[in-house]
């Protein structure tokens, strides 16, 4: 029975989980609108000169990097996906989780490493110096075509997994039904599987284009001038915040529309069917030449997106490990992987809060809300940095004042310096990746169950304890590793946040590799990549759904 | 006693829709069964969902004993309601063992107590030893009463079935409505049931609300309800009927199945619009002087056969008939039959215009 | 019911609390106890830096609590921190942006026999706002085998069509860049330096990109002939780890360009005293030890700098190069000149 039409009003009901709501969203929103209303007050002194100079640059870059890896994401990790779910071939079960691995490596490193492999002292040049001692190596890969394959290579996992989980979900008799009929595999994808999965493929090409947009390093590195490097270029070269922050808000306009766009699709899903029967649909039996063919689609992504670059990592880590690791580095470890823990906790605890808020108020204004809160992700690290930093800094000395009063005595800043800061600015910048998986466990859940329970006499709080977190475990543990993972990549805001004396792998990475020390930094590079791998190989084990809420999706 | 009174209950969720429920009063009496039979967007479940307090009415109230639980200034919470709900796709609590599921509603009571009270429940609805099993462990049936057992576990004052057959083929359906109506009248709850099936409604409801676009159409027991329905729509709901309109000449009464007709002598308006059911039409032998019509088909029902016939003058329009007919009846399409109306049984409807 | 939220909230939100303050108090805990620290704010992330901080503690007891980001970020976060800002010294690697925190009023002047002893002019504020630490210099290298060395001669120089295709430069994001074309628009005017950016852009044999290292090594691999980069990239390939790092570092020499003119472009790192600091003396403190003796033999040594005090002895690497004539201008200009440099480069489009 379609329960649609209970779910929203267009009127708010007033109750403490509405507080909650608008406490989460303000407090998460301000920072992000103290940007966007940068683009009420219009651009600065230097808007002329960008304009002239430099925003066509930016805005054709950023639009072939976005049309470019969404192209190319999309092949990869939608074919990826197809043969890995519904084909049975040599190694497909090695790949149902191999191929998220790419995730583990942020885009900064590995655009250092294939730099690294491509220059004069990498295994390519030497190897073709070897071959041919009197050619001028020409390939160049430091440009805006290298950053699209790089930047895919190392994103198409988003793709992958999103486009996964829809093809499983697939019900198994429309697939079965497009093969009675007589259509070909490549019909029953064509036809069936790829039009039912385009809101997946919607949803993870999105998330890759934020990536992509708010991505510094890399296009730093390779010289590609991108609305995000001219935020940089506005605020610190031309010294001109207002334009910088003008650009970031019109980044946010497009992310929103973006966010508008995945938002009809996700509307128009509603014909999307979710499968009554968890038995996979029978495997299409490759053979010979075709067989051959999907190992090797399936191989060159993880060959790319990680192999290579682990290899290459691994050769510069075993060069200077000795230098590298000490007592420092294992205080490093500690603080990533703690500050990572913390944030993807409280990430988890408000993306439930807030999913289960908007349940409960039932209305439009609510949702727009969440979605709202749920921006942060798009915008550059460092512009996060600057807009959780006004509004805390303006309390802190609210509080310093106030101690003063009553103390008599002066003191420091006691929020800006501590770590506190630093998480709140990973919530803010991270909490949609919590939301979404936390979003997508409600819907798996239903909402009946929780109606349930409150008709046998338990408050919505309790309701959300007692059945909703037990049942949400596996989407709630796979928003708090994604959260883990993105912190423990996080680079600019970590590096402006963090408190004294406090380095994490990723700034020590950057610190050496910025330092034009690349092969010192593979050190630390090399842990954040391994790190990254557990919680994704758990995260690819929960994709594939195994028992445990399959039994109560029905 | 009333345990449930709704009064002038009003619910809107999309202007341009209109209102799902509207105007709505109705009362069930403390330990009765009432159905809310209606199709599908008849505005039943929202009904259901405003009285477990899980929506908001717009206008109207709600009183759970003599507790005003809705109006437009109160609204009591669906946890402090004392209702119980059982949803159509049950809602059992997958992660939950049948005692956890059943024992969720029971707090501020000891171990024992709990122990004793889900024991109770358990013996009610025939699942003594379930305790240890979890809901995708059971059978359809068995889940069905678990989570009978968990609505009325904490004694609610009324308990509401959404659907409660809907889930279940028609073997298994029959024997679970058995079991169900055995289960609530030993419990004496007052109990509020859903459903679109006419059959469930009339097999175990005391007392039926048949409801349409929002409205209550009539509300009346079972009997009542099928043997006087308030119009025509309610009648229609209830199976197959035949219309006929009448009319007064000097030579007699005339219809669109024939003339010359039987009719009792109470009747005395000259136009009439009447229906009657199927089984109200007997066959008879061409000498008893039957009506005449055309076997157009006849629907092999088991125990009965459905038949329609085009009945009908060459001054009219054929008109369609049904009637019910021995499983053994030996007529063949084209054939021509003959039958009476059992004119007694029949209901006028309104004063026919025309 | 408000209640069972709020514990929950309370618990989780103070145990972030007490996580987060306990770092701080590994941290910046300058208040309530004797313990005597400095608060660094820094751009040098060196593994050199972190021994001398060491011996600075070592020496006088005084802890030194260190951030670590770019100069730009750092500057950001002092002008936003305000007058509460926990920060005493600033250290950059440019004289630009000292210049733009004095400009900003985040630092001050301060006075000290020791550090005008210690320093040379030409490498600290005349105001005494910042002072250098090391310099560096921006040198030009050239494949021996296909550039005759007498053909090189200045920066200007590099603007001639004999290097079309042939030069190689990293991208104009880059303060090392920004000062250089500074300092040619303190040597030669706005008009002349946007000519010469220009010609630049024009014979390079590839889009800026990389690092100075990457300019080096495309050398060795021949994409092109010269490369404009900072001299203590090369003593840094020279000593690297991977063998192939030191074959591209040997596959260039090094050149001091405009020696017969005004010098060679050359830059600081530097520190400065933060305007609103809690712990000045220690600043100050701070500072002079980097400016002494021990602590410049130390840069001299380790990072391929040259050390701003005189008669500390060189790297030999450094000793190898020889003496040069550095540009004399002083570094403030270079910091009052950054912005028109970087309206150049957007203008001729060297991105």
């Amino acid at each position: 029975m379609a329960l649609n039409k209970y779910r929203a009003s267009r009127k708010i009901t007033f109750n403490s989980w509405t507080v909650y709501l608008i406490v989460i969203v303000l407090v998460i929103a301000i920072p992000l609108l103290s940007i966007f209303f940068g683009l009420f007050k219009g651009p600065g002194q230097a808007w002329g000169h960008i304009q002239k100079n430099l925003l066509p640059d930016y805005v054709a870059n950023s639009l072939v990097l976005v049309l470019g890896t969404g192209l190319l994401t999309t092949l990869l990790g939608v074919s990826t996906a197809w043969f890995v779910s519904t084909c049975d071939f040599t190694g497909r079960k090695f790949f149902e989780w191999a191929l998220i691995l790419p995730l583990a490596i942020p885009s900064y490193i590995i655009a250092y490493t294939y730099a690294g492999i491509f220059d004069y002292a990498g295994p390519v040049q030497i190897i073709f110096r070897q071959w041919f001692p009197d050619e001028v190596f020409a390939f160049d890969i430091m440009n805006i075509y290298g950053v699209i394959i790089l930047l895919s290579f190392v994103l198409y996992p988003y793709v992958f997994a999103t486009v996964r989980a829809s093809f499983i979900n697939q019900s198994r008799s429309m697939i079965e039904s497009g093969r009675i009929l007589g259509s070909t595999p490549w019909q029953v994808f064509y036809k069936l599987a790829l039009p039912l999965a385009r809101p997946a493929i919607f949803a993870g090409v999105s998330l890759v284009v934020m990536e992509v947009l708010n991505d510094y390093g890399a296009v730093k590195y390779f010289g590609v001038p991108t609305f995000t490097t001219g935020i940089f270029r506005a605020w610190f070269s031309l010294e001109d915040i207002q334009s910088a922050i003008f650009l970031s808000a019109l980044l946010m306009g497009f992310v929103l529309f973006l966010l508008g766009l995945e938002q009809i699709q996700r509307g128009q899903r509603k014909y999307e069917q979710i499968s009554n029967s968890f038995r996979a649909p029978a495997r299409f039996q490759l053979k010979g030449i075709k067989r051959i063919a999907t190992f090797i689609i399936c191989l060159i992504p993880l060959l790319f997106g990680f192999i290579i670059p682990v290899l290459q990592l691994g050769f510069w880590a075993n060069k200077t490990f000795e230098e590298v690791l000490g007592q420092e580095f294992w205080q490093m470890i500690v603080n990533s992987f703690s500050v990572a823990a913390v944030a993807a906790f409280l990430c988890v605890l408000v993306a439930l809060i807030l999913v289960y808020a908007v349940k409960l108020t039932r209305s439009y204004f609510s949702d727009v809300a969440a979605r709202v809160a749920n921006m942060g992700y798009a915008i550059p690290g460092a512009v996060i940095a600057v807009g959780v930093m006004i509004p805390i800094l303006a309390l802190d000395r609210y509080l310093t004042n106030f101690l003063e009063r009553v103390t008599g005595n002066s003191t420091g800043l006691i929020i800006s310096g501590t770590l506190l800061i630093l998480i709140f600015a990973y919530l803010v910048r991270f909490l949609v990746v919590a939301f979404n998986p936390a979003e997508e466990g409600f819907k798996k859940i239903g909402w009946q169950l929780t109606e349930a329970g409150r008709t046998l006499g338990f408050s919505p709080f309790r309701c959300l304890v007692k059945i909703n977190v037990p049942l949400m475990k596996a989407a709630l543990v796979s928003g708090a590793l994604l959260v883990f993972v993105d912190v423990l990549k996080e680079l600019p805001l970590t590096l402006i946040l963090r408190p004294f004396n406090f380095h994490t792998l990723a700034t020590r990475a950057f610190e050496l590799a910025s330092d034009e020390m690349v092969a010192e930094s593979a050190n630390a590079a090399l842990i954040i990549v391994l790190t990254g791998i557990i919680p994704i190989i758990i995260l690819s084990k929960l994709i594939s759904g195994n028992s445990f809420y399959e039994s109560i999706a029905d | 006693m009333k345990a449930l009174q709704i009064e002038h209950l009003s619910k809107t969720y999309f202007k341009r829709d209109g209102p799902v429920v509207s105007d709505i009063s109705l009362q069930v009496e403390a330990g009765k069964t009432l159905a809310l039979l209606g199709e599908s967007g008849s505005g039943k479940t929202t009904l259901l969902r405003l009285i477990a307090g899980l929506e908001h009415p717009d206008k109207g109230a709600i009183l759970i004993g003599n507790q005003v639980v809705a109006d437009t200034r109160t609204f009591v919470k669906p946890e402090n309601r004392k209702v119980g709900l059982v949803f159509q796709n049950l809602a059992l609590f997958p992660h939950l063992s049948i005692f956890d599921n059943v024992s969720f509603g029971l707090r501020g009571i000891s171990r024992q107590e709990k122990a004793a009270k889900v024991e109770e429940v358990l013996t009610l609805v025939n699942l003594c030893g379930m305790e240890n099993r979890f809901p995708h462990q059971l059978s359809g049936g068995q889940q069905q009463r678990v989570a009978l057992a968990r609505a009325l576990a904490p004694k609610p004052e009324v308990i509401l079935l959404d659907e409660p057959f809907s889930n279940l083929d028609s073997v298994l359906k029959n024997q679970v409505r058995e079991e169900i109506k055995k289960i609530l009248k030993q419990a004496s709850a007052t109990t509020i049931f859903v459903t679109h099936d006419t059959t469930d409604a009339l097999l175990a409801a005391d007392k039926i609300a048949l409801m349409h676009h929002g409205r209550i159409l009539q509300t009346g027991n079972p009997v009542e309800i099928y043997t006087n329905p308030s119009d025509e729509n309610v009648a229609r709901f209830f199976g197959k009927i035949n219309t006929l309109h009448l009319h007064k000449t000097e030579s007699g009464w005339h219809s669109e199945a024939g003339e010359h007709l039987n009719l009792p002598d109470k009747w005395t308006e000259d136009q009439l619009k009447i229906i009657f059911r199927p089984e109200n039409v007997n066959l008879v032998k061409q000498s008893e002087c039957g009506l005449a019509a055309r076997l157009v088909a006849s629907d092999y029902m088991g125990d009965h056969c459905l038949l329609t016939v085009s009945a009908g003058t060459p001054k009219f329009q054929p008109h369609l008939l049904f009637i019910k007919a021995p499983a053994n009846h030996n007529y063949r399409a084209g054939n021509l039959v003959f039958f009476q109306i059992d004119f007694h049984k029949a209901k006028i409807i309104l004063p026919s215009s025309g | 019911m408000f209640k069972n939220h709020l514990t929950i909230f309370l618990i989780a939100i103070t145990s972030v609390m007490i996580y987060s303050c306990d770092i701080k108090k590994a941290g910046t805990q300058n208040e309530n106890t004797d313990e005597q620290v400095v608060n660094v704010y820094t751009h040098r992330h060196y593994e050199v830096d972190k021994q001398l901080f060491a011996d600075f503690t070592t020496e006088t007891g005084i802890k030194v609590n260190v951030v670590n980001a770019s100069a730009d970020e750092l500057i950001q976060k002092m002008e936003m921190e305000g007058e509460k800002s926990p920060a005493d010294v600033l250290i950059t690697v440019d004289a630009g942006r000292l210049h733009r925190a004095k400009e900003k009023g985040l630092i001050k002047s301060i006075k000290s026999g020791l550090l005008e002893n210690n320093i040379p002019g030409k490498f600290r504020d005349p105001e005494g706002y910042w002072f250098g630490l090391t310099y560096r210099a921006r040198v030009i290298v050239y494949a021996p085998d296909r550039v005759d060395p007498t053909a090189l001669t200045t920066y200007e120089s590099l603007a001639d069509e004999k290097w079309n295709g042939k030069l190689l430069i990293r991208s104009s994001g880059n303060i090392y860049n920004q000062s250089l074309l500074a300092s040619l628009i303190a040597a030669n005017g706005r008009d002349e330096a946007k000519k010469w950016a220009e010609a630049v852009v024009n014979n390079l044999a590839r889009e800026p990109k990389g690092s100075d290292r990457d300019q080096v090594k495309a050398i060795a691999s021949g994409i092109g002939d010269v490369a404009v980069v900072n001299s203590y990239y090369i003593g840094k390939l020279l000593d690297s780890k991977v063998e192939e790092e030191v074959n591209a570092g040997e596959a260039v020499q090094v050149f001091f360009p405009n020696q017969e003119g005004r010098g060679t472009h050359i830059n600081v790192s530097g520190a400065a005293v933060a305007n609103h600091a809690p712990n000045e003396a220690n600043a100050i403190k701070f500072i002079e030890y980097l400016s002494d003796e021990k602590a410049q033999s130390v840069f001299a040594g380790a990072n391929f700098e040259y050390p701003v005090k005189p008669g500390i002895k060189f790297a030999s690497l450094l000793d190898a190069w020889g003496t040069f004539k550095s540009d004399s201008v002083n570094l403030s200009v270079l910091g009052e000149n950054n912005r028109d440099a970087v309206m150049i480069f957007d203008e001729v489009g060297w991105k």
